[in-house]
């Protein structure tokens, strides 16, 4: 009995050993290679390469996913925990128009205007989270209805008009033009340093916009979020299996709402970062299909839409996949059309992909068995009893 | 398919008998590193019921799958009437004479009886259906079962469930069927209903068709078959003639043990009351359970599926709505069923639906094991992780949960290891009123002995223990004392010594 027990933990442990290393690192490692491969790919075209694989390229680059990698965190608390959220590009439109708006009409400051425009992205998620717990109606639909709403309201309060914060008399400032810039210069003290490697290596990162910084920081607290918070533990439980979550007492209806709202108020710093890339500009068009960009990335990077997987690093590298082919597509000459479709069949890959490495994941086993059965010593496994 | 595994076998298996119409040779079956059938051998001959008895997980529903095509074994051999039988899919199998009959049933409830009956089979002529061949054809199989009662007409969704029963035996008749294989078939039924499928069962065996009837009601298999096999952790443990075999031979065959050492017994003394439900009634079911829980003991609720056992502890605890009645819990009111509120106040459950609802089982052992305690793992919203893998591995040693490390998914376990943890939540959540549905359901032999030491332990140490399970002998073996239920209510509680199976069941269906 004792010597079956130990057969069993040995055989156990050499499974499972490689079952964890497929599935921990093959979660986020298989888009990391795509993104690699991508971009070796840019990099080896003539037509785009010199040009892509620059330095200031990749402070584009990186501007280019701030407003995208910000929604899509949110999207994937919300994939997370079993829910979707289609109003995030409209809901980004109505910050912006509501941005211009708190200064223009209500005659707030800037910066009170902007801690408003992120309140509303909040409060643009609580209606959500209230509408789905408190109608019981599945979020793909509740979210289709406030991604019309939205869009709506932000159409009817900037007038259907473009809107503009600053004007001659107001003029944009300084710090708000440099929140996503791509051509910022270091600091004198640093510029003179140069010469050596550490030095150069600072200058460059002080020349990354701090729209960036804002990325990668709301991207650790939201991962922290996910791992190790109660909330993000819930997240999961509730994603995985509503009714166990049930079962242990997780009050869902709250977990939800909450889960909403917090994507609502990542959609409001989209919202400020739109409204600082376009230099304060509140526009009722913009935003468009930016909730399908958010939702591929986050299923590009290993979460499933049927919830309870997802993990801010995967989202991540899905946001830079898709910013990267169109940056590289731009560069490479390769037409608008192209791109989406490029877009179009990487998701598709990228879950095949996925699915292929969940299914597959036993195929090495079984084919030992076989093996081992086909020599006529049958493998002294006895896993328990059939699967039920 | 070869014969892979190639060892030596005993003689009596190795060649098919004249009038053996199925025989399976070694057949094995694994699922990734667990093994479902090791070597099976069965032999059921033409006109003979040949019955094919297991305990839940013994390997009974891979076998038939094999049977029907929807698996193929990994090693072994199949033979129809002399013929090797290799069915590729469900439909092959259909096509060779196999016929199946699930416990759930395969009925289009929109179409007709004569629609289902013949679906899949159709008889047509330029693409048209031959409506007059078709009615001929079920109305004859119907009258040969015996039920010429039953329209053609009828809408099946709207018939009874033992009429739809019959659809799928008439359709196994009209396409010929050489081998009729049942599932569990009484396991819906009520007891006239039962007596009129064995009528039926009987007609096909003296038709000259191989029966094979899968149960695990000891009686009922007795009553109805001349022979059987019986299976035990994917083997088969023992084979015969049903007129040599006594109960208590079946029974040890299906246990691989006596009886007596199935259910190991702490001592343990029941003390006041410390839940009473008075009236408790949900939307459906239960409709107004009366019910005395004794701290320190294990009480035990039987019933035939749908008199609302499972219902009765989902709204306790407050996962289905309560529409009626109150629940005093320590002599003071204990509000209205809300699980969080429940748990606060003590309460433990254990779903029916392990995979469904029981367990997130994508997700770790970990996070399984302290879901419902983890705010105790937790300060101002943060987890202490440290704390929770502490508290999963000493669950995990003291369950003898077998895993490589708390992190594995729990679908990664095997069914009694996933049952462990499952239990285990509600001694790490440290419940005093454990609600069990199904407990055992579908997990190993040795899982089951460890579930029920656990539970005398548990009762020993004051907790209390209120468990619905559908396995009498288990119920008889394990509790203190047991409830019926009928209909919603509670209609009859004895200390567990003044049951008897017969006696449980009687109570049960009201006979």
């Amino acid at each position: 009995m004792v010597q079956k027990g130990l057969v069993v933990m040995a055989n156990g442990v050499a499974r499972s050993v490689w079952a964890a290393w497929v599935g921990r690192l093959g979660a986020v490692l298989g888009p990391f290679l795509g993104l690699v491969l991508i971009c070796a790919l840019f990099a080896m075209l003539p037509a785009s390469g010199p040009r892509f694989v620059s330095a200031d390229n990749w402070r584009l680059i990186a501007v280019q996913t701030v407003i995208l990698g910000t929604v899509a965190l949110g999207a994937t608390l919300v994939i997370v925990a079993g829910g979707i959220d289609l109003s995030v590009g409209s809901a980004v439109a109505l910050i912006t128009v509501g941005i211009v708006q708190f200064q223009r009409q209500l005659g707030w400051s800037l910066p009170l205007a902007l801690v408003g425009g992120v309140a509303l992205g909040g409060l643009c998620g609580l209606a959500n989270g209230l509408l789905v717990t408190g109608l019981r109606v599945v979020p793909f639909i509740i979210t289709l209805g406030t991604l019309k709403v939205f869009r709506g309201l932000a159409k009817w309060w900037a007038g259907n008009l473009s809107i503009y914060a600053f004007d001659r008399s107001r003029p944009e400032p300084e710090w708000l033009k440099r929140t996503l810039s791509v051509n910022l210069r270091p600091p004198a003290w640093l510029a003179e340093s140069a010469r050596d490697p550490i030095g150069a290596v600072l200058a460059e990162l002080t020349r990354v916009a701090p729209g960036v910084w804002s990325l990668l920081g709301l991207s650790l607290l939201v991962a922290l979020l996910l791992r190790y918070s109660l909330l993000g533990r819930y997240l999961y439980a509730v994603g995985s299996n509503e009714a166990t979550a049930r079962l242990c007492g997780v009050r869902v209806e709250r977990v939800k709402l909450a889960v909403y709202a917090l994507a609502g108020l990542l959609t409001g710093v989209a919202g400020v970062m739109q409204f600082a890339y376009f230099h304060g500009t509140g526009d009722p068009t913009s935003g468009e299909g930016l909730e399908l960009k958010a939702i591929a990335s986050v299923v590009i990077g290993g979460g499933s839409l049927s919830g309870g997987e997802g993990t801010v690093l995967g989202t991540l590298v899905g946001c830079l996949i898709i910013q990267v082919l169109e940056n590289g597509c731009t560069h490479a000459g390769i037409p608008n059309a192209i791109q989406d479709i490029l877009i179009g069949a990487i998701i598709i890959v990228a879950v095949a992909i996925d699915q292929i490495r969940r299914r597959g994941l036993h195929g090495p086993t079984r084919w030992f068995l076989t093996i081992a059965t086909r020599l006529g010593r049958r493998p002294p496994v006895r896993g328990g009893e059939a699967g039920s | 398919m070869t014969n892979l595994g190639e060892r030596p076998k005993p003689d009596h298996m190795s060649g098919a008998q004249t009038d053996a119409r199925l025989v399976m040779q070694d057949v094995a079956k694994s699922f990734g590193p667990v093994r479902a059938l090791d070597s099976v051998a069965l032999t059921a001959r033409a006109g003979e019921v040949h019955a094919l008895i297991g305990e839940n997980g013994a390997g009974k529903s891979t076998l038939m799958k094999i049977l029907s095509g929807a698996y193929r074994p990994d090693a072994g051999a199949m033979f129809l009437d002399g013929q090797p039988y290799e069915p590729r899919d469900p439909r092959e199998a259909r096509r060779s004479g196999v016929a199946m009959i699930y416990q759930e049933l395969a009925i289009a409830p929109h179409l007709t009886v004569e629609a289902n009956v013949m679906l899949g089979g159709e008889r047509t002529v330029g693409g048209l259906i031959r409506h007059r061949e078709h009615r001929r054809r079920v109305a004859e199989a119907l009258e040969l079962l015996g039920h010429a009662e039953i329209s053609p007409d009828a809408v099946a969704g709207r018939l009874p469930l033992p009429a739809r029963q019959l659809i799928e035996v008439a359709r196994a008749l009209v396409s010929d069927a050489r081998v009729v294989v049942f599932d569990e078939p009484t396991a819906v039924l009520g007891e006239a209903d039962v007596a009129r499928l064995f009528t039926v069962i009987e007609r096909l065996r003296s038709r000259g068709l191989a029966v094979l009837y899968i149960s695990h009601f000891l009686e009922e298999v007795r009553q109805v078959a001349q022979s059987y096999t019986v299976l035990r952790d994917g083997r088969t443990a023992a084979t015969g003639r049903m007129s040599d075999a006594a109960v208590g031979d079946l029974v040890a065959a299906m246990l691989g043990r006596p009886l007596g050492e199935m259910f190991p017994r702490t001592p343990h003394s029941p003390g006041p009351p410390i839940l009473e439900l008075t009236g408790l009634a949900g939307q459906h079911q239960p409709r107004g359970v009366n019910l005395v829980v004794h701290r320190g003991e294990i009480l035990g609720v039987a019933g035939l599926v749908g008199a609302g056992r499972t219902e009765t502890l989902r709204v306790l605890f407050g996962l289905d709505r309560q529409t009626q009645g109150m629940v005093v819990l320590r002599g003071a009111a204990g509000g209205w069923g809300d699980p969080p509120r429940r748990i606060a106040q003590g309460f433990g459950m254990l779903s029916e639906d392990r995979q469904g609802e029981g367990l997130a089982v994508r997700r770790s052992i970990e996070e399984n094991l302290t879901l419902s305690a983890v705010s105790r793992h937790s300060r101002l919203g943060w987890i202490r992780l440290r704390s929770c893998w502490d508290a999963t591995r000493r669950w995990t040693e003291a369950l003898q949960i077998r895993s490589r490390d708390p992190g594995q998914p729990v679908e990664a376990l095997s069914g009694g290891n996933q049952q462990k943890v499952a239990l285990g939540r509600l001694l790490e959540q440290n419940a005093e009123i454990i609600l069990l549905d199904e407990p055992t359901r579908g997990i190993d032999v040795g899982s089951k002995v460890e579930i029920y030491r656990l539970m005398g332990e548990l009762a020993a140490r004051g907790k209390t223990i209120l468990m619905v399970s559908s396995y009498l002998p288990e119920l008889l073996g394990v509790c203190d004392r047991i409830a019926v239920m009928r209909r919603g209510v509670v209609v009859e509680v004895r200390p567990a010594d003044q049951w008897t199976e017969h006696a449980l069941l009687q109570a049960a269906t009201g006979g």
